[in-house]
């Protein structure tokens, strides 16, 4: 018996010795924030406020008002999920936009106001064979490499033809990249794209140090506020990133150190938050968000980039005889009620089209298309329909919402069937051609990519190759114009769509939804940024 | 019983390899695929198509398959690919994690069980014997995540005595490591005592019955030495067998209470190499745990012969 006992408490004392092993953590050459003290840069600021086909001159913009304040506490952000790729030439995951801006910047950014904003580049001209950006002197990356014009074209070249190459398409109408001299760089065109600024204001926009290019998957270095700390962080569970010394304009960061956990289960996240353990978390339920914000919590990222909305793929009734009706798909658009959506469901704003207002892409004069019940039926009984089943797919992530539309459409004689598919394949699901109808999301940034993905006959998520002559016309004239000339033009165009109930729009989601504790301060998000809430200017009190 | 060991041991190998190709057939067809999970939603069809062939996903499955089975037998389970490392090192890596709750939750069940048990079985219909077996019951019927949730409100959120998130390594600190694992391992050990005190109370009142008890009784030998040297060793024997049952469970149980304290173990890592569809990280995991699984049983087994000559000798 003795002998037995001993055996058993010995297997388990060894065991229990080997499992307090401690965890090894890794630590990979890296870039380590420098100690010099930052140089004071006062770079001229400039911003495209008027753009022609031909030369445009740069508007200065005012010189930042902000004093600089040395960056002090650590803001703890829990986050949704773990980095796969810290190359953001290699990735178009929205929510790893939260990694990104700590370590890299972009060559132009987007302002308050909505409009493009200096940031690596301080001004610009736009031709419509070329874009030729002035570049910020004095910026270094957080290995000591400099930022300059030859680092831009071997980004810009690595975007259009790193392997897989993700976002070359982003850079399609960019024939080549070259360094006029040390600070200025041109972007030859094949023909002027308008999209192309917002793209570089976006992943396909961050300055990798080109020394680190090869190893960027794993080890992010860039010229941002943070740099990445390996030696303290943890793979897949703990990301440090501690202010760099040599950051052109030390007021941006409000923080000395910016900690990034890993955390995929969302009550997790809110004990985290609730036990201080965290300042911030990815809270993308509202019922959970609006638990936080009665205890004090505040809710920011109201307005993201993209969101999602019903798409009616087949207008020509090839599956669905009465979707080719457009009083049958107005019906539907009328029975959402948008602002109920927003008050039980969805984190965001409620809106009937994509773009809002003041933003490239807003129509104007729309016909109204809110929640209107009575006009709904009305509509559906002048189109002679009384019964219709549209068949939908829905991941888990978005079954409620599935759910609350085939509340809304059942009034109307509309039954919504909802077919499971598997997470994270809704994106191919709406492509596939197999669904009239579907709840698909939209990342767009600017209407041109949002037209041509799913209004053009050949649009991605247009399956079923429907062809509206009015949009390719209005498309035709208005993708090679500046922003200036062209909003009115896909704002046209955005308002057809929208009034022929093309796509049913619910409103500005957030894609990466964050509640910062009463501790943080100056938390913001931007309507456009892919980034979830902007971490610079943020401070945590203690 | 070296030979028996041995003859055991054989005996798990097709199992293995069994289960590694039923992981292997599981994993490549689940759909959404790895590339989306890579790229994004909106990946285009050639991106897409250039990542699949990067990663060796446009050769037949048998190819595939004896690719990696042909790695796994030298040792390399391939690269994650999405932590872009050796599975092997992941694994390495969380292995002290998981260790940590399964042994720390088995010997809180384990001690527990084993005690509550034996008061239960010592005074069977007494009114601590029924309290014990109330408590055991529910015990039994309280699942370990949502008793992992209970805790985590109550003693991390609302009082703040344990952190509601995060591991910190012995070797860094060992008293935020104690901290770190005590309510995981309560979550996972106060199932596996209800367990064991249902076992142990059960098992034990048969062996008191037993007429060698009862003769050692009538010679007069004091109750705790009745119990100490001739029950309880007679009334282990199918209270392990619960035991070694248990230990695969509470590995598996480790799935949802790593999630809930977000703790980077093993379990974690597995749920995450579903999500993300990352087959290399799945298949190495899952193998592990079977392997856990079948060297657990294999020890149990063996076990039986310490305990009971009997069982050696037939």
């Amino acid at each position: 018996m003795k002998r037995t006992a001993l055996i058993l408490v010995s297997v388990l004392v060894l065991a229990l010795m080997s499992a307090c092993a401690t965890t090894p953590t890794p630590v990979p050459a890296t870039p380590v924030p420098a100690t010099a003290a930052p140089p004071q840069v006062s770079a001229t600021a400039a911003a495209t406020k008027a753009a022609s086909a031909t030369t445009v001159p740069t508007v200065p913009a005012a010189p930042a008002t902000k004093a600089p304040t040395a960056p002090q506490g650590t803001l703890k952000h829990a986050h949704a999920i773990a980095p796969s790729s810290f190359n953001p030439h290699q990735s178009q995951v929205l929510l790893m936009g939260t990694y990104y801006q700590m370590v890299y910047e972009t060559l132009i950014a987007v302002g308050k106001d909505g409009k493009l904003a200096p940031q690596l580049a301080t001004e610009w001209q736009i031709t419509s064979k070329a874009i030729t950006f002035k570049l910020r002197q004095g910026v270094v990356f957080h290995d000591g490499t400099p930022f300059n014009a030859q680092a831009v074209v071997t980004n810009l070249n690595d975007v259009k033809s790193g392997t897989p190459a993700p976002l070359k398409a982003d850079l399609a109408s960019v024939v080549s990249v070259e360094a006029l001299d040390e600070m200025t760089v041109r972007l030859n065109l094949s023909d002027f794209d308008p999209a192309l600024m917002i793209s570089l204001s976006r992943f396909a926009g961050m300055m990798v140090s080109p020394t680190a290019l090869k190893t960027a998957d794993k080890i992010p270095v860039g010229t941002g506020p943070w740099a990445y700390n390996a030696q303290d962080s943890k793979t897949d569970t703990k990301y440090v990133f501690d202010f760099f010394l040599k950051y052109w304009e030390p007021s941006q960061a409000g923080v000395a150190r910016v900690e990034i956990y890993p955390i995929l289960d969302l009550a997790a996240r809110v004990n985290g938050l609730q036990s201080g353990e965290v300042d911030s978390a990815n809270i993308g339920v509202l019922a959970t968000r609006q638990q936080l914000e009665a205890k004090g919590f505040k809710g920011v990222a109201e307005v993201g980039a993209g969101g999602f909305a019903v798409h009616i793929f087949d207008r020509q009734g090839t599956q669905v005889k009465a979707l080719a009706d457009k009083r049958v798909r107005q019906a539907l658009a009328m029975s959402i009620d948008r602002v109920a959506y927003f008050k039980t469901l969805g984190i965001g704003v409620p809106s009937v089209q994509p773009f809002p207002a003041g933003y490239t892409g807003n129509a104007k004069d729309l016909m109204d298309l809110s929640y209107n019940p009575t006009r709904a039926k009305a509509l559906m009984t002048e189109a002679g329909v009384s019964n219709l089943e549209l068949n939908v797919p829905s991941g888990a992530a978005v079954l409620p919402t599935n759910q609350a539309l085939g509340g809304f459409f059942a009034p109307l004689g509309v039954n919504l069937k909802i077919s499971t598919i598997a997470p994270g394949t809704i994106a191919p699901e709406c492509a596939s051609g197999k669904w009239a109808v579907a709840w698909c999301p939209i990342t767009e940034g600017h209407p041109k990519t949002f037209v041509e993905n799913r209004l053009l006959k050949n649009g991605i998520y247009n399956p079923f190759k429907v062809e509206n002559p009015r949009i390719e016309e209005l498309y035709a004239k208005a993708k090679n114009l500046p922003d200036e000339q062209g909003a009115d033009l896909w704002g046209q165009i955005i308002k057809i769509a929208v009034e022929e109930g093309n796509i049913l729009f619910i409103g500005n989601e957030c894609g990466n939804c964050t509640v910062v504790s009463p501790k943080v301060q100056g938390a913001e998000s931007r309507y456009g940024v892919d980034v979830g809430y902007l971490v610079r200017g943020v401070t945590v009190v203690k | 019983m070296l030979k028996y060991g041995l003859t055991r041991l054989a005996a798990t190998v097709p199992l293995l390899l069994a289960m590694s190709v039923l992981v292997f057939l599981v994993a490549t067809i689940m759909p959404g695929g790895i590339a989306v999970v890579l790229l994004g939603d909106n990946a285009s069809p050639e991106t897409v198509t250039v990542l699949e062939a990067q990663l060796g996903l446009n050769d037949p499955l048998p190819v595939q398959y004896a690719r990696w089975l042909g790695n796994a037998l030298q040792g390399n389970l391939g690269d994650s690919w999405t932590l872009k490392e050796p599975v092997v090192g992941v694994i390495v890596r969380r292995m002290p994690v998981t260790l940590s709750l399964a042994v720390g939750g088995m010997l809180i069940g384990i001690i527990l069980g084993l005690m509550l048990g034996i008061i239960a079985g010592l005074r069977p219909g007494s009114g601590v014997d029924r309290l014990i077996t109330l408590i055991a019951s529910i015990g039994v019927a309280m699942p370990a995540f949502w008793l992992a949730m209970l805790l985590a409100v109550y003693f991390a959120v609302q009082l703040r005595w344990f952190p509601a998130i995060g591991y910190t390594p012995l070797g860094e600190d060992p008293v935020k490591w104690l901290r770190s694992i005590t309510l995981p391992c309560i979550a996972l050990g106060l199932p596996t005592a209800a367990l064991i005190v249902r076992q142990m109370r059960s098992s034990f009142i048969t062996v008191l019955q037993s007429r060698y008890i009862l003769a050692a009784h009538a010679t007069g030998i004091p109750l705790w030495q009745v119990v100490s040297r001739y029950a309880l060793r007679n009334a282990l024997v199918p209270v392990v067998t619960v035991i070694g049952f248990r230990l695969a469970v509470v590995f598996s149980l480790s799935l949802a209470v790593e999630q809930v304290f977000n703790l980077p173990g093993i379990a974690s890592i597995t749920i995450r190499s579903v999500m993300m569809r990352d087959i290399p990280l799945l298949q190495g995991t899952v193998l592990l745990t079977a392997l856990f699984v079948v060297v657990t049983n294999l020890l149990i087994d063996l076990s039986y012969g310490w305990l009971n000559p009997r069982v050696r000798l037939a």
